[in-house]
């Protein structure tokens, strides 16, 4: 049905990828080690990217707001730290935490935004920079009790960065890595992600799912056919929320560390870039897209820093990778502008 | 003097304006009288040249202003040539002042400030507000120009906007779009008198409106559009407003009629003393009852409140008094009480709110049912995130793409694909897939093809006689009324101004949509 057709943003991403990976074979870097860590890194950031699409479809917007759910998941991790689990089931004990957090914190921030509607991108960045800030008074005197948590001078508040060694670190990346060749592929994670993927893509062919396309597309439609527009959107919101707390939770067992305070402030952006250009621009979202879109920016992301080190040009990489991700944003803005100019 | 000479203007394959011949001498007030799509915005839109004439292809024919040819592009052409427009809705800035709003492009600066160039010179704020207060004087209005416009009535704003295109000075021609609807009787008078002092100064005025008691108090002389095209010309005073009016409808050319078998069974739907708030569209006080198998026509002029039955029923506009369906009170009003009482609504913009554009039309017959009687999901205790049966969804569409006609590739292409006629299909098939047994639709036919339009009033009929289908079927073609319903309710400023049998004569109509009671019985 849908005949896919490149936009700006992937002909420029998939420049940047061809050279870079010429780059690469020139400087003798080997493509498997590559290959394996984007696939790592798709997992890890891929679930933050997919939390946006309930949003999306519900004509939210991009959740600029991601911190709110991130800081759900947050929770649940430091929860899940304190108790002391370790492994997998420590892991998917993390992710169960979060879940009452992110429902609360998806209900709240998603009244808000119905009530800013049609500012909602705007009003969630907002939600999420202030949210932080609301968050770090948190971390500062919540009362957890594992003194691997805790500032080690005076034992009280958290720190900004709990190693999750002993835990649950990197449990999910292990979980049966099938070798082929120099080639590791972490099959147990991709199956995770697939499995998540899947669940999203069935939720949009139930009932509540299409209503959310609906509401997304023409709320007067939407009410007189009968579909309560403020629960779904709260809905939409709700999902996105505990999606994301997953996504952070993914996120940091990937990572090896929990990292608190102010560091979820800018992660919206490089997920929503990633989104964009998976191709989703303004219309509804498939999964599939979300998911090339973080396959292509990870991969851009994995390759550039073995490369900019073999050519003793460390800051380059890194430039580039702030103006591809703000770029792609700020293209997807300018598209939408144009659509809905040209819709009238 | 404005002169028109063979205007046509086509939006693709139709043509909103057919070669329209028009004359308004200076100093004289001009009725642009028609129903909705007769082609009145289009000739205002030509005249102010609205950006959107020009952005589909401009238009053919002759508009002189005093003699000679205007080339009208941009709406800065038509200001140069002298032609000003008061808009429907306003087009004042409210955090202005009024004497800011009314000189705003012209204001008064103090000469010594000029030095870099008239833009950048000091404005002299009281002589701006003595030159508005006196414009204002001139219409009549005894208002402080220093007031802001956002703490003005609403009534107060109509004044500015006029305020506004007389203070120009080098005003020729004045278009009013609609300028009574916001207004009050006095202030209708009041408005008059200001619009026909600045006739007597030799402006022409070109007047529309949808309530013709007024055309015919103000207008000197009244140009008459159905279908794009003159209908008639009615001149000087003591024209008559039914004959005006009858020539507005139209001459009823009545194809084959449905068999007028009476109305039947028992009450379907009742309102009584019901209200709704909808905004330019108010109805107040409207008792109405329709029996079970009764096809209920709702005619009516725009802005006299006909679109507001429907969004009402359906409890979208805040509103009040009581609805029964089948006897029973529906209270309080909303879209998933009156689906699960088997009543559906179709509005009439279709491809604003009644239709999921993107979508394709399948999704769009099964949502509704399948959200309000979940229908069309598979067995699952939650409903909720019950999965949609696809299979039995695409079953369904194929029935209605085969029963209804509609032209397309198949059940997943995009409804935004297909034309007028088979989107408005699309539209009965998903209001059926309820299972309705009141619909309630709004103009079926607008913008749809002939033969669409004989498919689509088929399958009404067929409707009502095979599943006994109560409709209320609200258009502003009373041609198409008159052949399916068994009767029609005319709608006069937000009141059932009169209930017609289908045989009633045209002048019976016309009577009644310009709200007249029968004078010389």
């Amino acid at each position: 049905m849908k005949t896919p057709h490149l936009q700006i943003p992937q002909v420029f991403i998939l420049g940047m990828l061809a050279v870079l990976m010429a780059m690469a074979f020139w400087a003798g870097i080997p493509l498997s080690g590559i290959m394996g860590d984007s696939l790592v890194r798709l997992v890890m950031n891929g679930v933050l990217v997919v939390s946006m699409i309930p949003m999306l479809n519900a004509g939210l917007g991009v959740n600029f707001g991601l911190p709110v759910g991130i800081c759900a998941g947050l929770l649940g991790l430091c929860l899940a730290v304190n108790l002391r689990l370790t492994g997998l089931s420590g892991l998917f004990a993390a992710m169960a935490f979060s879940v009452p957090g992110g429902v609360l914190l998806g209900y709240l921030y998603g009244r808000l935004l119905h009530r800013v509607r049609g500012r909602e991108e705007i009003a969630g960045t907002f939600v999420g920079f202030s949210f932080i800030s609301v968050m770090n008074l948190f971390w500062a005197v919540a009362p957890f009790t594992n003194p691997s948590m805790l500032w080690p001078i005076g034992g009280k508040g958290l720190r900004p960065v709990i190693g999750l060694k002993g835990y649950f670190a990197k449990v999910l990346n292990h979980a049966w890595v099938v070798h082929l060749g120099d080639l590791a592929v972490p099959v147990g994670m991709l199956a995770f992600f697939a499995v998540l993927c899947l669940g999203l893509y069935a939720f949009f062919r139930t009932k509540t799912g299409a209503a959310v396309n609906a509401v997304g597309e023409n709320e007067v439609f939407a009410g007189l056919s009968g579909v309560n527009v403020r629960r779904i959107r709260i809905a939409a919101v709700i999902l996105s929320t505990v999606l994301a707390a997953w996504g952070i939770c993914v996120y940091a067992q990937s990572y090896g560390f929990i990292e608190l305070y102010s560091a979820p402030l800018m992660m919206a952006f490089p997920a929503a870039s990633a989104i964009f250009l998976g191709g989703s621009l303004g219309h509804r979202t498939a999964v599939v897209q979300a998911v090339i879109g973080t396959f292509l920016f990870q991969t851009t992301y994995v390759i550039s820093g073995p490369i900019a080190n073999a050519l003793l040009v460390p800051e380059v990489a890194e430039i580039l990778r702030m103006i591809l991700t703000n770029a792609i944003i700020l293209y997807a803005m300018l598209y939408e502008g144009r659509r809905r100019r040209a819709q009238g | 003097m404005l002169t028109i000479r063979g205007l046509t203007k086509r939006f693709g394959a139709h043509a909103a304006l057919k070669s329209v011949d028009l004359h308004v001498e200076a100093g004289e007030i001009h009725g642009l009288v028609g129903l909705n799509g007769s082609g009145k915005t289009t000739l205002f839109n030509i005249l102010f040249a609205h950006p959107l004439i020009a952005s589909t292809g401009g238009y053919a024919g002759e508009v002189m202003l005093d003699g000679d040819t205007a080339v009208l592009k941009e709406p800065t052409q038509a200001i140069a040539r002298g032609i000003g427009m008061v808009h429907q809705e306003f087009a004042l800035i409210p955090s202005m002042t009024v004497s800011e709003n009314v000189t705003v492009r012209r204001e008064r600066v103090f000469a010594a400030t000029q030095v870099f160039g008239r833009s950048l010179a000091l404005v002299d704020r009281r002589a701006n507000r003595d030159r508005a207060g006196a414009v204002l004087m001139r219409l009549g209005i005894g208002l402080d120009p220093s007031v802001r416009v956002m703490d003005l009535t609403v009534n107060m704003r109509q004044f500015v906007e006029i305020a506004r295109e007389v203070d120009r000075g080098d005003l020729k021609v004045l278009l009013l779009d609609e300028p009574t609807s916001a207004l009050h009787a006095a202030d209708t008078e009041k408005l008059f008198d200001a619009l026909r002092s600045l006739a007597a100064s030799g402006v022409s005025l070109l007047f529309v409106s949808h309530r013709l008691e007024e055309v015919t108090t103000l207008c000197d002389s009244v140009t008459v559009l159905r279908d794009g095209e003159v209908a008639g010309r009615f001149q000087g005073p003591g024209y008559d407003l039914v004959e005006l009016s009858e020539c507005m409808i139209g001459h009823g050319v009545t194809k084959a009629r449905r068999n007028v078998s009476s109305a039947q069974g028992p009450e379907a739907l009742r309102l009584r003393d019901f209200s709704v708030d909808m905004p330019g569209e108010r109805i107040s006080g409207i008792d109405l009852s329709v029996l079970r198998g009764e096809i209920l026509g709702l005619a009516g002029l725009s802005g006299h409140g006909r679109p507001a039955l429907g969004y009402g029923i359906m409890g979208m506009y805040a509103g009040s008094g009581r609805v029964y369906v089948g006897g029973e009170p529906v209270s309080p009003l909303s879209v998933g009480a009156m689906i699960a009482r088997r009543v559906f609504f179709l509005p009439e913009e279709r491809r604003f709110a009644g239709l999921l554009p993107d979508h394709s039309i399948m999704e769009n017959i099964v949502f509704a049912a399948m959200q309000c009687r979940n229908a069309f999901l598979r067995a699952f205790p939650l409903k909720a995130i019950a999965l949609v049966d696809r299979k039995e969804a695409r079953r369904f569409a194929e029935e209605c793409i085969e029963r209804f006609d509609i032209k397309c590739t198949g059940v997943y292409q995009k409804v935004s694909e297909l034309s007028g006629g088979n989107q408005q299909k699309v539209c009965i098939a998903r209001a059926l897939a309820t299972n309705p047994e009141i619909l309630v639709v709004s103009e079926p036919t607008r913008g749809v093809d002939i033969q669409a339009k004989e498919t689509i009033l088929n399958i009404f009929l067929d409707l009502n006689r095979d599943s006994r289908t109560t409709l209320i079927i609200s258009s502003s073609e009373i041609d198409e009324l008159i052949r399916v319903c068994h009767r029609i309710a005319v709608i006069h400023d937000g009141r059932v101004f009169d209930i017609l049998d289908p045989t009633a004569t045209e002048t019976e109509f016309a009577l009644a949509f310009s709200g007249e009671r029968k004078v010389h019985a």
